[in-house]
């Protein structure tokens, strides 16, 4: 029998309603949605920069890092230009890798969260650039911790993947106490290009 | 300053070596031997038929990634060398699948650890299975050829990661041992997962692969196996599609096709193959993962738990403990922990979970792989198809699962305490840093145990292409022939029945060699004695 993972996220009698309901009028109501997005994008103070992006979109850089700083425990800290657009472009670099299936999940998922009816409904009332780092954890508790697996299963989602993109970054791992690799194979690591065909 | 790589190579540029990500038209090809997958079985395959003189055509989803792109970046390796950049999830999202996607599979990044298929699991095979030829007593000898094939031998100098699980049990007169490792000349980096860039890993990319070419085997790579068109009881021809925009198909006719993707990509292709027989329902049923849990103790000193082999001490204590099929067995093993790594295997929120990190020249990591397959209460999973084609495993972790991992989580913290951990945390969402062992017994004993709360993982997927003589429960005989098409094998771990009890790909080599080799039938080795 073949199953899509929507379907069966969707047939799981979860109370998943934000998932169910809202991702199905954004994901089908593709006119109203880019309107809507692009009237909130043009008064907010949507990131900048010069990076190509196969999926995510830059506008989405707040809410990355509004989500990285509760989650990971870094609201002390200044995430700086740099770390960000490292922290988009792995991020970006992983949904391309992902299956379609997984791609598609997180792609509404940011959607989802992006969206601003979406976004007040779970608590969010000010744009990601301003969001209340209170009104963050207490959605990212209520998605993890509230019993409602499809909640649990998107946050976990999300959550690996910024992770994976944040600790990825030459900062970060070096906040680890990671000296990087051993010295024996430094001359050699450094000649070594990248994985471009 | 630059390493030697086997592909660069003057020698190297007589190999038949096709990039399908380059083809510009549709293709044919015809070989006396197609191996569809080039990990574990299908480059030992590779390398036999092949140097037993058949024409040998090897097709490999992933790209040709060799040692000159070994350049130990976290996020590349993980990108470029995993299947779907190690995202891989079973279908609700509640387990982490770690498998190649590069030639080579899974030997380019598993982590080197090489165990013998246990006794105790060979004898299940027999009274349940009705498996007669694949004994210990008779692998055994296979299993020698390929440990001198690849270099195997225990590891001598665990690191301190190795070594707090040394010695936790030791003070709690736990039986563990040194693991052996398929290595040559290794510098003891600790990057075996990332791709090793001095080539002492003798995966499939630097071994049997590169003895296949020199024999005039061909490899192409980027190239997806689509379905198999079987007609009279015989495979007629293979279908693919190049890994590029232009998705080209890539027709390939061969006397003898031989499935070697993997226990997802093989059911996989099976299930894509309408014309290939399945009256019992049985391709991709029972498939098995070692459920796999972790566990992390803050030591008094540092630990650099990302530095040196990344496995080399294991316990077997809690394998066999109450029976072969009673409660849940485990093995124990460390884990490497490079950063971004860590950052997923270490579970937690906020602050908690900053300072987990910002310790980790100080933490050791522990996992325990569930023996799962050898209870009535753990049937395992089964290989599904996504709309899309793509196949996914449909694993269900249940109460059975659940306890196991449970009393896995107990041992472990324990270990870690007898060997002067100051804290420990354990792989679950709402685990907290407990001081002492009394504190963490009480604590993991009163955790809601769930799937997604803990972290479970699966670098070990087996089964689903299951071998035994009835073809009401299996799909290939103990030949690792299909029971319905007669020129059509598979030689991978899809063909176990249950899980191994152990990291497989010395199973994976041991069992291809000896089937490869009674398939040809001449009595020769085809194994390179000296590499």
């Amino acid at each position: 029998m073949r199953k899509s993972r929507r379907d069966f996220l969707r047939s799981s009698g979860i109370q998943g309603f934000t998932f169910n309901l809202w991702g199905r009028v954004i994901a089908r109501s593709t006119l109203p949605l880019v309107t809507v997005q692009a009237l909130w994008t043009s008064r907010s103070e949507a990131a900048s920069f010069d990076i190509p992006l196969k999926h995510l979109k830059a506008e989405y850089l707040p809410l990355l890092i509004a989500i990285t700083k509760v989650s990971l425990g870094l609201e002390n800290r200044d995430i700086n230009a740099s770390d960000s657009i490292i922290l988009i472009r792995n991020c970006d670099h992983l949904i391309d890798q992902a299956p379609e299936s997984i791609r598609k999940d997180l792609l509404l998922l940011f959607n989802i969260l992006q969206f601003p009816i979406t976004r007040w409904m779970m608590g969010i009332r000010s744009d990601w650039h301003q969001a209340d780092p209170a009104a963050v954890n207490a959605l990212i508790r209520n998605w993890n911790f509230g019993g409602v697996r499809i909640l649990r299963y998107g946050y976990q989602s999300l959550l690996s993947l910024l992770q994976l993109s944040w600790y990825a970054g030459a900062t970060p791992s070096a906040s680890t106490g990671y000296p990087g690799v051993p010295e024996a194979i430094r001359p050699y690591v450094e000649t070594i290009g990248d994985y471009a065909p | 300053m630059k390493l030697p790589d086997p592909y660069k190579d003057e020698s190297a540029k007589t190999w038949r070596i096709h990039d399908a990500a380059r083809f510009t038209e549709d293709r044919q090809f015809e070989a006396d031997v197609v191996i569809v997958g080039t990990g574990a079985g299908g480059g030992t395959a590779a390398e036999i038929f092949s140097r037993a003189g058949k024409t040998v055509i090897m097709v490999e989803m992933g790209a040709l990634n060799t040692s000159s792109k070994f350049n130990l970046d976290e996020m590349e390796s993980y990108a470029t060398l995993y299947q779907d950049g190690m995202t891989r999830l079973s279908l609700d999202g509640s387990i982490s699948i770690l498998q190649g996607r590069t030639v080579g599979g899974s030997t380019v990044v598993n982590w080197t650890s090489s165990f013998r298929t246990p006794e105790q699991t060979l004898s299940h095979w027999q009274k349940q299975w009705n498996i007669r030829e694949h004994t210990a007593a008779n692998l055994s000898s296979w299993f020698e050829l390929m440990e001198q094939r690849l270099g195997i031998a225990p590891w001598p100098s665990p690191n301190a990661n190795n070594q707090t699980l040394l010695k936790g049990c030791e003070k709690l007169g736990i039986r563990a041992e040194l693991i052996p490792r398929n290595v040559r000349g290794c510098w003891n980096l600790g990057y075996c997962g990332l791709g090793c860039p001095t080539n002492a890993k003798q995966s499939m990319l630097v071994s049997t692969i590169p003895a296949a070419l020199r024999s005039g085997a061909t490899l192409i790579h980027n190239l997806q196996v689509s379905h198999l068109n079987a007609a009279g009881g015989k495979i007629q021809s293979l279908e693919s599609i190049t890994q590029n925009e232009s998705r080209r198909k890539v027709t390939i006719r061969a006397k003898t096709v031989i499935l070697a993707a993997g226990a997802i990509g093989t059911p996989a292709i099976l299930l894509r193959s309408p014309t290939v027989p399945d009256p019992y329902r049985r391709t991709g049923k029972r498939t098995f993962l070692h459920p796999t849990l972790f566990s992390f103790g803050r030591m008094p000193d540092e630990v650099n738990p990302y530095h040196g082999a990344p496995q080399s001490a294991y316990s077997d204590h809690f394998q066999w403990q109450q029976g072969i099929d009673g409660p849940l067995g485990f093995k124990l093993e460390a884990v490497p922990l490079q950063p971004a790594f860590a950052s997923v295997l270490i579970r937690g929120f906020g602050p908690a979970y900053k300072n987990r990190l910002t310790d980790l020249r100080y933490t050791s990591g522990f996992l325990a792989l569930l023996r799962d397959g050898f209870h009535p209460e753990s049937q395992g999973g089964s290989i599904e198809m996504l709309s899309d084609g793509s196949p996914t495993v449909d694993y269900p972790i249940n109460d059975y699962i659940l306890a196991g991992a449970k009393r896995a989580m107990l041992k472990m913290a324990e270990v870690f305490f007898a060997a002067g951990a100051k804290s420990v945390h354990i792989g679950h969402f709402q685990s907290g840093d407990y001081s002492s062992w009394h504190e963490a017994q009480n604590a993991i004993n009163a955790l809601a145990f769930e799937p997604l709360l803990l972290r479970v993982g699966s670098a070990h997927v087996m089964g689903g292409s299951a071998m035994g003589p009835d073809p009401t429960v299996a799909v290939v005989n103990e030949a690792g022939r299909h029971h319905h098409v007669e020129n059509l094998y598979v030689f991978d771990g899809s063909i176990f029945p249950t899980s191994v009890g152990a990291n497989p790909q010395l199973s994976i080599y041991g069992l291809t060699a000896k089937l490869a080799h009674q398939m040809i039938g001449d009595g020769k080795i085809y194994i390179e004695r000296t590499p």
